[in-house]
């Protein structure tokens, strides 16, 4: 009796085995080969990048045809990196992505009254309670601590109406994402 | 059969196994946190850290990344009400409940334009441009040919997926919208 179930055995372990590998390993092997494409697109390093045409498809096969998406690659362990978001009238969401396709961080219009956002990205920092660090604004910048090596943040925005398209494009566009040298990364801290 | 033989077989069997039962879980089957309502799966937990792993991986295996659960909820239909394919050569009639929602999105993707990663032949209304009804609620027709109204034209062959995206709904309206379908699909012709 135990011989005969001993193969089948063996096969529903390797089964187990795969199945919880596969769902916990694949995500993460999908998102890092995402952020390898989409870093070779946002130039000079990390720069912010209006996603266009095809490109859209390394965030969606199933797009919003009217949505516009702009990225910044954020690895944080080369230093902090400022982003500045020129935000348009209307919706817009941020939305900071883990390595492994977690969603950290988010935001929209409806949080933020402003047509400028400048959002810190660092490692996060060990806390003297031992709870994990949260996003806080610091001198009028929202400060993001990140415990992932690499990020993704995702600035949207959507245009239905054809008119709008070349002025929320411009605003849009104009965004920008930078390492901070360390003389700025001092002032932010001690703000 | 050699111990050999048996142990390669039990692999074999297992990895498949392993692979097959992931992808299924995947699609939103079993204990794999996706919820039917009616025609429609939704991931209402997606982005979370603590969402289930299938969550993150059902939405990178399809290409894209995990939408906010704060953002947005996302429906997404490939069969109509009476559980047929959705398909090119059919009309159908979408009679959406009153939308809880800030606003939102239908999309139709063209199956072979998702696999293919092409965005020429993707159709969307917002209710920014749609004909909404007293309270709130929108009727939408798939067709080869205009119709007046809300019209989404059909793809000249294959299959096609809907995709209904709301946006900045509430905590309330989420339970209420996550405890009915969100529209209802019936086929009205084939050609």
């Amino acid at each position: 009796m135990m011989s005969r179930l001993f193969w089948p055995g063996i096969a529903l372990l390797v089964a187990v085995i795969a199945h919880v590998a596969y769902v916990l390993y694949m995500p993460r092997v999908d998102m890092r080969e995402r952020l390898d494409a989409l870093a070779r697109l946002s130039q000079p390093a990390g720069a912010f990048h209006v996603l266009e045409g095809q490109e859209t498809a390394l965030l969606a096969r199933t797009p919003l045809r009217h949505m516009l998406h702009g990225i910044c690659v954020i690895e944080p362990d080369r230093g902090q990196v400022e982003m500045i978001a020129h935000l348009p009238v209307g919706y817009w969401s941020l939305t900071v992505y883990s390595d492994s396709g977690d969603v950290i961080y988010t935001l929209n219009d409806r949080h933020v009254d402003a047509d400028r956002l400048s959002v810190i990205f660092r490692m996060r920092k060990e806390t003297l309670s031992g709870l994990p660090e949260v996003p806080r604004l610091r001198a009028g910048k929202l400060v993001v601590p990140l415990a992932s090596k690499r990020a993704l943040a995702v600035l949207r925005t959507y245009i239905d109406v054809p008119g709008l398209r070349k002025r929320i494009l411009r605003t849009f566009a104009s965004s920008t994402c930078r390492v901070l040298p360390p003389s700025a990364v001092e002032s932010t801290s001690a703000s | 059969m050699s111990g050999l033989l048996k142990f390669l077989v039990a692999v074999a069997v297992g990895l498949t196994a392993g692979y097959f039962s992931a992808t299924y879980m995947a699609s939103g089957h079993g204990f794999s946190g996706a919820v039917r309502l009616g025609a429609w799966t939704a991931w209402p937990q997606s982005g979370r850290e603590d969402a289930s792993p299938y969550s993150r991986l059902h939405f990178l295996m399809r290409g894209q990344l995990p939408p906010s659960h704060f953002n947005r909820l996302e429906f997404e239909a490939t069969e109509d009400d009476a559980g047929n394919p959705l398909k090119a050569g059919c009309t159908y009639r979408i009679v959406s409940t009153s939308l809880l929602a800030r606003w939102w999105t239908m999309t139709l993707y063209p199956e072979e334009d998702v696999r293919k990663g092409r965005f020429g032949g993707v159709r969307e209304i917002s209710s920014r441009t749609a004909i909404l009804g007293r309270n709130g609620s929108a009727t939408f027709d798939i067709s080869r040919q205009p119709r007046p109204g809300n019209w989404l034209q059909a793809p000249t062959g294959g299959r096609f997926i809907l995709v209904f995206r709301l946006f900045g709904s509430t905590p309330l309206a989420r339970e209420k919208l996550l405890s009915r379908p969100p529209a209802r699909i019936v086929r009205e012709a084939c050609r």
